[in-house]
C-alpha cells in the first residue's frame, strides 16, 4: 500500500460516515466544493504542481491521481444527490398524504 | 367487538369495478377506508352510495404510502383497530373476526396473516410465488431478525397504538419489511395466524411480477445505509 492510499483511505471511510448522519450540512458541503473549484483553477494555471503532489503521494503521474480524486468526488455527488432527492420524496408525500386525508370524503 | 372502532384500510390502485365485490361483505360492519393511490381512471365512481371512506392520492405514490395514509386518516378518526386488506379479492373477510378476536385478547399489538402455517393454504399458491416467497422469507430473516412463517402478507391487523409507532417510509412495496422491522423497533408483541389467499386472473394479473423483488432488495439495502 502506498502513502496515498493510507491517507486516502481513512479520510473517504471518515467523511463518507459523516455524510451518511449529515447529508443536509450545508457548509461543510459547499467549503468542499469551494475548494474543489479553487483548486482546479490552481492545477490548470500550475499543471506541474499537480505533478509534484503527486509523486510526493507515491503516484507517478499527475493525472492518476486526478482520476482517483474524481472517483472519489462522484461518490459523494452522488450520495448527496440522492440523499436530497430521498428527502424530498418524503416530503412530496407528506404533502399528498395531508391533502388526501383533507379531502377525503363519505361515500353516502 | 366494537366493530365501529375498526377501520379497514383497503389501497386501491388502478382497480376495476371488481373492487366492489371486496368491499360488499365488509359494509356495515367495519370502517372501511379505500385509499386511491393517484390511479389513472379513478376508482370513485364505483363506490357511490357504499358508505365508505374514499381518499385519493394526487400522485401514484405506492402501496405503503397508501396505507400509511389510511391509517393516518383512521388514527385522526379515533379507531381502535385497523386492519390491512387487499382491494383485488386475493383476501378472506371472514377471517378478519379471527384478527380482531386475537388483538381483543389484550396478548398482542399486531396480527399477521401467514400463507404456510396451514398445508391448504400453501397449496394454494402459484409455484414460482411460492418459490419466490421462501426466499423472501430468508431476505426477510436477515435483514429484520424477525423470524416469521410469511414475510410478505398485506393481510394484517394491529391496535392503534401499534399504527402510531409503525413508520413507513418505504412507500412502494419494501413497506412489507419494513413493517416487519417496526415490529421489532418497538419490540411489539405480534402473531401470526392462517390466512387463505385467493389467487385469481385478475389478481395475479395485477399483482407484481417476481423481478419486482430485485426492486425490494435493493429499496431496503439503500434504506438502511441512507
Amino acid at each position: 500500500m502506498n502513502l496515498l492510499q493510507l491517507i486516502i483511505i481513512p479520510i473517504i471511510l471518515f467523511l463518507l460516515l459523516i455524510y451518511q448522519r449529515n447529508l443536509k450540512n450545508q457548509i461543510l458541503t459547499r467549503l468542499i466544493f469551494t475548494l474543489i473549484f479553487l483548486g482546479g483553477i490552481v492545477i490548470t494555471l500550475y499543471p506541474k504542481l499537480l505533478d509534484a503532489i503527486s509523486q510526493f503521494l507515491g503516484i507517478s503521474r499527475g493525472i492518476d491521481l486526478l482520476l482517483y480524486f474524481i472517483t472519489i468526488l462522484f461518490y459523494f455527488s452522488f450520495i448527496k444527490i440522492y440523499s436530497k432527492l430521498r428527502s424530498q420524496e418524503k416530503t412530496i408525500t407528506k404533502i399528498i398524504r395531508e391533502v388526501a386525508i383533507n379531502e377525503a370524503k363519505k361515500m353516502d | 367487538m366494537q366493530n365501529n372502532d375498526t377501520y379497514i384500510i383497503i389501497p386501491a390502485y388502478n382497480e376495476t369495478e371488481k373492487i366492489k365485490e371486496t368491499i360488499d361483505p365488509l359494509l356495515g360492519k367495519y370502517n372501511v377506508v379505500v385509499v386511491d393511490d393517484g390511479s389513472k381512471t379513478s376508482v370513485e365512481s364505483f363506490l357511490e352510495g357504499t358508505g365508505v371512506y374514499y381518499l385519493k392520492h394526487l400522485n401514484n405514490l405506492g402501496q405503503g404510502a397508501a396505507l400509511r395514509t389510511g391509517m393516518d386518516f383512521a388514527l385522526r378518526n379515533g379507531c381502535k383497530y385497523i386492519v390491512h386488506f387487499d382491494a383485488d379479492g386475493q383476501h378472506n373477510y371472514k377471517e378478519i373476526p379471527e384478527f380482531l378476536n386475537t388483538l381483543e385478547s389484550g396478548d398482542f399489538d399486531i396480527v399477521l396473516g401467514s400463507r404456510f402455517i396451514e398445508r391448504k393454504n400453501i397449496e394454494a399458491i402459484p409455484k414460482l410465488r411460492r418459490y419466490l416467497l421462501r426466499i423472501a422469507k430468508l431476505v426477510n430473516n436477515f435483514i429484520t431478525g424477525v423470524k416469521l412463517t410469511d414475510a410478505h402478507n398485506g393481510f394484517r391487523a394491529m391496535t392503534s397504538e401499534a399504527a402510531e409507532k409503525i413508520r413507513i417510509h418505504q412507500n412502494r412495496m419494501s413497506h412489507a419489511t419494513e413493517i416487519i422491522s417496526e415490529i421489532k423497533r418497538n419490540k411489539l408483541r405480534y402473531k401470526e395466524i392462517p390466512t387463505y389467499i385467493t389467487y385469481s386472473d385478475y389478481s395475479q394479473a395485477k399483482g407484481q411480477s417476481g423481478l419486482n423483488s430485485i426492486n425490494i432488495i435493493f429499496d431496503l439495502l439503500i434504506g438502511r445505509l441512507m
